[in-house]
């Protein structure tokens, strides 16, 4: 080929390749397959017709059920985008969403089923007849345990089903189980539902221990929201956000107000706060009544304001101010969750907490709360909560006396979840028959005997009920968006994956009303059809046509199908009042701090590890990444002779944990946060052995009324190694301070000119800067 | 000892003088060093030369196509020859010629998007169904008889491959050419006359002939020098990130 | 070499400090669009991650009273850009769409533009990127993979405006407002980006670029005259903080 060219060609080329050699020769190890779509056998249609598409559907990892859009370019995905359609999360997109490409494409996914002859021996590939037969006669012999991460939808009400089938139940599991927020919900409003909150029309808007902006229930759709609550064009005046929270989230960051309180006194916060309202008649008299008709005379004067300031450890001015500017500045939205309930007192913060928008009105107004519909499906669930505490210490006690035969597991990492005091390794080695469906083995999977590829929700057919839904009835459409990849040389599919519903539905025969999960969404749709709803987001003639738009648009939805929001008496709260047991830390050196696990912005509680872009997001707040760390207070670790990159041994009663130090000044003095989702044993080559899971050192500690775990009820030690090691993160190695006044952030009073802020600054000689530092 | 054995001649330690002595070595690290350049510049140039995609710069054997797809039978119109050039001839006595079909009935999206697009092996069989010789492996792999090969594509050769830093969009080219029929490069009289341009005639500006080709192979050289004349000329943008990004 | 046409359109983007809550969300939208290359942990360590955009976190004051706040910072398509006069072949420069566009091809790596910005929004190749042969599927076919030695850096994804400009003309119309969604804006959950055309007086951005809060960085002191204008974060009690 080369005596083909002339030598004038070649020195021309000579020529371009000194100068342009540093992209050509460069380039030379890449193959540009990827870069132009060329090589049709490694796509899985045969077609090249070099356009691409957005399909609708709706992503199931996350917890909030959210519509996305997924750009498709021969058969693969692309990127994953909000669908501007749903009403949840109207277009946006968490730092999540994007994950789901990688572990559709994680190089580790099992690639076809795998069992092992006998416990302790290597899992080997089997085929999908050989699999199915294996499950067939497993689930045949009975008392089978499906145990899945919280299900809704239709893929639920498959799974309870087919537990119900084979003599057994359907048991879910979440790591931050939401079991005490849905409880005080019902306690409060009558309804397991969450209810829609009103954020963008908000005017006061208190969160306690709700990190709504970064990772509680439905954060984008919260997001989406107080983007308009701060400079919404619609509204008058900026909203205020005061964050009652021990610890400093992306919520507490962004809050007009952050309070740091005492862990697990939030709800005496709330008592003071509505003893204030009540107290000085700041709310109509119809409020104070619907709010004080099942408090006997004399509870709320428990909650003065000298006591609980004093045992909440927050200013009585701060008290004040807060319930003077929430009666007299509405509409108020009251809202509480996640760490808040997570104490031996949780359903009482959170009763009391929820509360307060019956006190201010709330219910049922603009800015306020929403009480949710049913979902439109009889018999499908609309809500779903990990199964508490308590449930699953009865059910890991059946495992263990030998009363289950077969436990089918779908993303229900419990071994890694559940506090060690339970024991789950021991629980599962009593279950003869333990199935996993999964998509890269994590630390319960590994456990399995017959380990089962699993389509993701790119791949397979669904239908989603999102929590909290915007206020009227809203239903998500998932449909199969990609095709099976293939290896490069085409001669096999990365992963020859099925859905864990189409599975199930095989396995029962027919016996669950439809053989696939594909008849059971056109079921259900067709089921929309037939409601004809006047503000149904479809017309359509025919329910065939029907259901092209559900799967064009995503889903469906009613803006008329909304739910009474009724104001309604407030429940007794002063029954389930108490003080928060915390579980004492172990004995020996170190000093004694609450611990604080939280939900990582990017793994969340680790379902997300597998995927880089997920490990490799930097935190908001520390801006690490890839690796635990635990966040200090900065006089604290200076008293302590901790610094940044310290190696720490926490300490419970129940185990240990390595992290390293990382100290800064928005950390209460006495508490220690530590972020949940690294530390896995399994999981792929990125989440391998990394970090730490601190899950595993909680001390099991319950909710009273639920038996929830109070996940934020452990107390440790902390203890120095002497070892220091780099902590990965974003930011530069010294702390970002700011160069020169209004640089590069300007804040302004309201009203006030950018322009003249910085002047003014810049008039004062303000400086900030530590000349040493960036 | 016996005196006739003589003594070596005494020259010195060694006899070397001392200059050349410390020359050598100095003239030795230096031819080292000059070869060790040239060897590096000579690595680096044949890297160049072999990390560049070849038919980048055209002229090359057309490469093997896992289908004998002949596009002078599709879409050309001449009479259609034999191994031996002999015409060949129908059923019916009459010379065959080729079928002359359009370029976008195959390549369905060069119109309207950045690549032509290759069709699915459904368009093939369509016609090959019927159409084509019992006994040809090929047209039976085609009717579905065997796929196994493809695995359910036809792993065609890229013959046309820019580098990857160019983002070439198809569809404003094709629209352009088809509206000024003069720009067509090897244009004769008869295209230049009409208002528009036959898609034949607008995809021969860079591909050539490809209607009375057997295999297809590069003819144009496609580098960027090609490229920003006919953009200079024809006033369209030459700003890098056109075509760059 | 370059010939400027005038063009309708000035591409550019306005930050609403106050809507962003630091999330995060745009920084992996841009990643995925882009074909950044993977940041793994010693990137990190070594200080040599890719973020084409990145949200920057700054500390004000003392527990308990402290402050936590967010910037988003991206390339900032300077009209007057410290970058381009210090690229010795031209590898960056000004196009007449208003953006600072890096030519992968010309560029020999030299790092002097990143020296130059004073944004540190410029990220050299030390590496050639490498995904497992099974995450290349995801890869996007429209963005050319940076190899070693190559400068990147933020391109106000213009894959997606060259696409929207490509359908506008075949329609013969001009981009419409809002046609053209940047991945950051189009993830961001909070609508703290937008991003639009600065020469079209009735755009959004144009629109919001005239609020009171608007401000450039660094515009004043240096006149970069960026195409990415910043509003202020609006504080209750703003006047303590620097008093």
């Amino acid at each position: 080929m080369a005596d083909k060219v002339s030598r004038r060609n070649f020195l021309s080329m000579v020529g371009a390749s000194t100068t342009g050699a540093v992209l050509f020769v460069a380039c030379s190890g890449i193959p540009d397959e990827e870069f132009i779509v060329q090589a049709p056998v490694d796509l899985p249609e045969d077609l090249v017709k070099g356009r691409d598409n957005w399909f609708a559907t709706t992503c199931g990892v996350c917890d909030g059920g959210e519509g996305v859009i997924v750009r498709v370019m021969e058969g693969r995905a692309k990127k994953i985008a909000g669908n501007p359609d749903f009403p949840v999360n109207m277009g946006k997109q968490s730092a999540r969403c994007d994950s789901a490409l990688q572990m559709l494409y994680h190089p580790d996914r099992i690639a076809q089923p795998l069992a092992r002859v006998s416990r302790g021996s290597d899992l080997n590939p089997i085929s999908w007849d050989e699999a199915d037969s294996l499950l067939k006669r497993w689930v045949g012999s009975g008392s089978v345990t499906v145990a899945t991460n919280p299900l809704r939808g239709h893929l639920g009400k498959v799974a309870s089903d087919f537990a119900g089938k084979f003599g057994g139940r359907h048991i879910q599991f979440d790591a931050l189980e939401q079991g005490v927020l849905h409880g005080a919900m019902k306690t409060v409003f009558g309804t397991d539902r969450l209810p829609e909150f009103d954020i963008a029309n908000t005017q006061t808007l208190v969160s306690f221990g709700a990190d709504f902006l970064g990772t509680w229930i439905s954060p984008t759709n919260f997001s989406v929201k107080y983007g308009e609550f701060r400079q919404g064009e619609n509204r008058a005046n900026r909203g205020k956000l005061y964050q009652i929270e021990s610890r400093m989230s992306i919520t507490a960051a962004a809050a007009d107000k952050w309070i740091p309180i005492r862990p697990g006194m939030e709800g005496e916060m709330a008592m003071a706060i509505a003893n204030v309202i009540v107290g000085d008649g700041l709310v109509s008299d119809g409020n104070i009544a619907r709010y004080t008709a099942n408090l006997p005379d004399g509870t709320l004067a428990v909650f003065d304001l000298a006591t609980v300031s004093g045992r909440t450890g927050v200013s009585e001015d701060t008290i004040r101010d807060l319930a003077l500017d929430l009666a007299a500045n509405g509409p108020g939205l009251v809202i509480g969750g996640g760490s808040a309930g997570a104490h031996t007192n949780g359903s009482f913060n959170l009763a009391a907490i929820y509360s307060l928008n019956i006190l201010i009105g709330s219910v049922g107004t603009e800015g306020g709360l929403f009480l949710n519909p049913d979902s439109p499906w009889d018999g499908v669930p609309s809500s779903a909560a990990g199964a508490s505490f308590d449930e699953w210490e009865r059910e890991l006690s059946e495992w263990r006396a030998g009363n289950v035969n077969t436990v089918i597991l779908r993303r229900a990492d419990i071994v890694r979840g559940l506090p060690r005091s339970v024991n789950v390794q021991q629980a599962l080695d009593n279950v003869p028959n333990i199935v996993a469906f999964t998509d890269v083995l994590d630390d319960t999977s590994a456990l399995a005997d017959l380990v089962l590829p699993e389509a993701s929700f790119l791949e397979s057919w669904g239908t989603e009920i999102p929590e909290p839904a915007p206020g009227y009835q809203t239903v998500g459409v998932q449909q199969p968006v990609v095709s099976p990849a293939r290896t490069r040389d085409g001669s096999r599919v990365l992963s020859d994956a099925r859905a864990f519903g189409d599975v199930l539905l095989g396995v029962a025969g027919g016996d669950l009303g439809a053989t696939s999960m594909k008849d059971l969404v056109e079921e259900a749709v067709s089921a929309l059809f037939d409601l004809d709803r006047s503000a149904s987001s479809i017309t359509a003639p025919t329910s065939g046509l029907f259901m092209r738009g559900a799967l064009q648009r995503g889903g469906w939805w009613d803006r008329d199908g909304k739910a009474a929001s009724r104001p309604q008496d407030a429940p007794p709260l002063a029954n389930t009042h108490s003080t928060p047991e915390f579980a004492e830390a172990a004995g020996g050196e170190g000093e004694v701090f609450y611990l604080q696990p939280f939900s990582s912005i990017a793994l969340l509680d680790g379902r997300f590890a597998s995927a880089p872009w997920a490990q490799s997001t930097p935190d908001p707040i520390t801006s690490a990444a890839w690796t635990t760390w635990a966040e200090i207070n900065s006089s604290t670790a200076k008293r302590l002779k901790i610094s940044r990159g310290d190696k720490l041994i926490i300490k419970s009663t129940t185990g240990e944990i390595e992290v390293l130090a990382y100290p800064h000044v928005a950390v209460p003095p006495d508490v220690i946060g530590i972020p949940i989702g690294q530390g896995h044993e399994n999981s792929g080559r990125w989440a391998e052995g990394r970090g730490a899971n601190v899950l595993s050192i909680l001390v099991d500690k319950k909710d009273a009324v639920t038996g929830a775990l109070a996940w934020a009820a452990t107390k440790v030690r902390v203890i120095r190694t002497g070892l220091n090691h780099e902590i990965a993160r974003a930011e530069g190695s010294v702390d970002a301070f700011e160069v020169e006044p209004q640089f590069p952030i300007a804040v302004v009073r309201p009203g006030e000119s950018a322009k003249d802020a910085i002047h003014a600054a810049e008039e004062r000689h303000d400086t900030y800067a530590d000349p040493d530092d960036k | 000892m016996s005196t006739s054995q003589t003594d070596p001649p005494n020259t010195g330690k060694s006899g070397i003088p001392t200059w050349v002595k410390i020359l050598v070595p100095v003239i030795a690290t230096g031819g080292l060093a000059v070869t060790g350049v040239l060897v590096a510049i000579t690595v680096f140039v044949v890297t160049a030369w072999f990390g560049l995609p070849l038919p980048v710069f055209g002229f090359d054997e057309p490469p093997e196509q896992p289908i004998a797809f002949p596009h002078t039978v599709h879409a050309g119109t001449d009479v259609l020859l034999d191994v031996n050039g002999v015409a060949r001839v129908g059923g019916d006595g009459q010379e065959l010629h080729g079928l002359g079909l359009d370029c976008t009935f195959c390549h369905r999206t060069v119109t309207t998007s950045a690549q032509a697009g290759v069709p699915a092996v459904q368009l093939c069989s369509f016609c090959h169904r019927v159409v084509g010789a019992e006994s040809n492996v090929q047209f039976e792999q085609l009717r579905g008889a065997g796929l196994e090969p493809f695995v359910g594509a036809i792993n065609w050769q890229r013959v046309h491959r820019l580098p990857d830093s160019v983002r070439f969009v198809h569809d404003p080219h094709i629209r352009f050419l088809t509206d000024n029929p003069g720009v067509i490069g090897n244009a004769d009289s008869s295209i230049t006359g009409l208002s528009s341009a036959q898609p034949a005639q607008v995809c021969s500006t860079c591909h050539g002939s490809i209607a009375t080709m057997e295999k297809v192979k590069q003819v144009e050289p496609l580098k960027m020098g090609q490229c920003v004349n006919c953009h200079r000329d024809n006033e369209a943008p030459v700003d890098c990130s056109t075509c760059h990004f | 070499m370059v010939t400027q046409q005038d063009s309708p359109y000035n591409w550019g983007m306005v930050v609403d400090v106050d809507r962003c809550t630091g999330c995060q969300a745009c920084v992996i939208a841009c990643q995925a669009e882009n074909n950044v290359p993977l940041n793994t942990e010693n990137l990190y360590k070594e200080q040599r991650t890719y973020s084409w955009i990145r949200v920057e976190r700054y500390w004000e004051g003392e527990f308990p009273d402290v402050k936590a706040r967010f910037i988003p910072i991206m390339c900032q398509h300077c009209g007057n850009a410290p970058c381009e006069p210090v690229c010795p072949v031209f590898a960056t420069y000004h196009n007449n769409e208003g953006l600072n566009v890096q030519v992968y091809n010309r560029c020999v790596g030299t790092r002097y533009c990143a020296i130059g910005c004073p944004y540190n929004v410029r990220f050299f190749n030390y590496w050639e990127p490498v995904w497992p042969e099974a995450l290349r599927n995801q890869l996007n076919p429209d963005v050319t993979i940076r190899s070693r030695g190559i400068m990147e850096k933020c391109s106000f994804c213009i894959q997606r405006i060259r696409r929207a400009e490509r359908v506008a003309r075949r329609d013969d119309r001009l981009v419409a407002d809002g046609e053209i969604q940047t991945a950051c804006t189009q993830a961001c959950p909070t609508n703290a980006l937008t991003f639009g055309n600065l020469k079209d007086p009735d755009s959004k951005v144009s629109r919001m670029s005239k609020d009171r809060r608007a401000y450039k960085l660094l515009d004043e002191k240096i006149g970069t005259d960026p195409n990415v204008i910043y509003l202020a974060r609006v504080e209750e009690k703003a006047e303590a903080v620097h008093g």
